[in-house]
């Protein structure tokens, strides 16, 4: 595949106290593409995002950024991690500063950006996630939502290629989770890769293009979501399968099917369509 | 207790003192620290804890906001002052009774210094009500230059104190949850000798000393995705200027406190 932006080979990674997080692990994330990595508490996820930006590096194998292995060396690391942006799963442990403007300011200081193009980012990254009102607030003040926000301005000041997202959703509330999507979706129509490692199966097979699924430390499955998550052993592995796949399961049983030409409504709003296609099929014969 | 570490926290305002640059009032703060331990009289140190309070009522602190903030040292002090009170030496307060064991020159000494304490603290917490963390972090940077040429990483160690600034009320606010959790905890907290005070802090400090250590190890990780230590040369915001309120502020400052140093020795030599 010539458009894959980020590659595993064959990747193992030991914690210094033996854990073995992964293991033989293959993986490609494509250019441009929403990817959702799926997998049970421990199955590695978090370890695999810490091996996009050189913060791990493999026991065993190789990561390749496009068609380079990682160059694990000083200025390669400057590189590699203004281009992949890792947004962690605690906003608490990554905020540094004391105000919201000087915490996002600092990736673009650490690249020695000169003072205009620092305040420029800034203002367009806060912008981007509808924080710019709050740019003088202290940081310990915000509620944990915005300091989501706030750790996601952080890193698109860096302007990354591509945006690693640990849990995004977890501790959001409805319209909070709603606003971050289409907060992700204008950065993934302006060309950004998106990388997303979730539990909400819902929202993996409605978002994401394509999903991988991490079973304790090894690649279970790739591939589109609308097909992966429908796969039995996947729904195993995850210990559930997206709503619409099991509302379908039951309507099949007093057969009825959603599908049109085979494929599952994705949305709420594709789902009631099938619905009401459904019930006026029902009504006309 | 807790709500005394975050005594003295910015307050934004545009008072004089808020315009001057963070080096002027470092320089100043230590200046005032070095001449309250100087002063002899008790009327000088009067005399400066007015001023003090004067000025942080212009500076948008309010005067019930200070004497608050000052209860938990002068509870302090007085524990200390006691001691000078009973081993202090020298000719008795009265003949008889009670107060013949308590020697007169340990009196005015504790009261001195207990003075002397809160004078300071009322003082030099006008440097943190009216100067950002940020501002304070630049402006020590540049005071510490210097060390610079004799190997001190003066920016590891700026970049240190304002994380340290930036945790210190995330850090109150789990111990306080941790006293939530654990009541009877809280409640040995207050009372009793200081021996069983510290005695059931243990279940407070421990879990409270891992969480540090967790946070402080999931920080680095993150500093490191944002390129930390990356480049040579972080960039710097803010360049620090001099502008005529410094002089100002400087000057005025520095006129009250001569002043006050002759009235001082003045004052104790005709005593
Ligand atoms: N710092 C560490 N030291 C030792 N072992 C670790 C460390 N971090 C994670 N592990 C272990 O590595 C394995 C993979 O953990 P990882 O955090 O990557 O999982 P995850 O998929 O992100 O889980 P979650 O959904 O809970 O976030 C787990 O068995 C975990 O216990
Ligand atoms: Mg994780």
């Amino acid at each position: 595949m010539t458009d894959a932006i980020l590659t595993l080979k064959n990747v193992a990674y030991r914690y210094p106290d033996g854990t073995p997080a992964l293991d033989n692990c293959s993986l490609t994330v494509r250019r441009g593409s929403r990817t959702a990595v799926l997998g049970t508490n421990g199955a590695g996820k978090t370890t695999l995002f810490l091996h996009l930006n050189g913060i791990l590096r493999p026991s065993a194998g190789q990561v390749l950024c496009g068609d380079n292995p990682l160059d694990y060396s000083r200025a390669g690391m400057r590189k590699l991690r203004s281009q992949v942006g890792l947004v962690f799963q605690n906003p608490d442990s990554q905020l540094f500063s004391a105000s919201v403007q000087e915490d996002v300011s600092f990736g673009p200081m650490n690249m020695g950006l000169e003072e205009r193009e620092v305040r420029t980012r800034v203002a367009e990254s806060l912008l981007a996630v509808g924080m710019a009102a709050s740019a003088d607030r202290p940081v310990h003040n915000l509620s944990y939502g915005q300091k989501k926000r706030v750790c996601i301005a952080g890193v698109l000041a860096m302007k990354p290629e591509i945006l690693v997202l640990d849990e995004p959703m977890a501790g959001l509330d409805a319209a909070m989770q709603q606003e971050l999507m289409s907060v992700l979706d204008q950065l993934h129509a302006a060309g950004m890769t998106i990388i997303i490692a979730t539990h909400d199966l819902d929202f993996a097979y409605g978002w994401a293009d394509d999903g991988i699924v991490m079973e304790a430390g090894r690649l279970l499955a790739q591939g589109a979501t609308t097909e992966i998550l429908l796969r039995d052993d996947v729904q195993m592995a995850l210990g559930g399968a997206p709503l619409i796949a099991e509302i379908n399961r039951r309507l099949l049983l007093i057969g009825i099917d959603l599908r049109d030409n085979g494929y599952l409504p994705r949305s709420k709003g594709e789902l009631l369509q099938a619905i009401t296609a459904q019930t006026r099929q029902e009504s006309t014969p | 207790m807790l709500n005394a570490l975050s005594h003295g926290r910015y307050i934004s305002g545009t008072s004089l003192l808020h315009r001057c640059d963070p080096r002027t009032k470092i320089i100043l703060a230590l200046i005032f620290s070095v001449i309250v331990y100087t002063v002899h009289t008790p009327q000088s140190l009067i005399l400066l804890l007015l001023c003090s309070f004067g000025i942080a009522q212009r500076a948008g602190r309010p005067l019930r906001h200070s004497l608050r903030g000052l209860k938990p040292i002068v509870y302090l002090a007085s524990i200390t002052a006691i001691t000078h009170l009973f081993f202090g030496g020298g000719p008795a307060l009265a003949e008889s009774g009670i107060l013949s064991f308590v020697s007169r020159d340990g009196a005015g000494r504790s009261l001195l210094m207990i003075l002397r304490l809160t004078v300071l603290i009322n003082g030099t917490s006008l440097l943190t009500v009216t100067t950002t963390p940020l501002t304070m972090m630049d402006g020590l940077q540049w005071l510490m230059k210097p060390l610079q040429r004799f190997g001190v990483p003066v920016g590891e160690i700026a970049m240190m104190m304002s994380l340290a600034l930036r945790f210190i009320p995330v850090i109150v606010e789990e111990a306080k949850q941790l006293l939530k959790n654990h009541a009877e905890i809280s409640r040995d907290f207050s009372n009793g000798t200081m021996l069983q005070r510290a005695r059931s802090c243990l279940p407070l400090v421990i879990p409270l000393f891992a969480g540090v250590v967790r946070r402080g190890d999931a920080l680095a990780t993150a500093m490191d995705a944002r390129c930390y230590g990356a480049c040579a040369e972080r960039t710097r915001m803010n360049p620090l200027r001099f502008s005529s309120v410094d002089i100002l502020c400087g000057g005025v400052v520095l006129a009250f406190l001569s002043l006050l140093m002759y009235i001082d020795c003045f004052l104790a030599g005709g005593a």
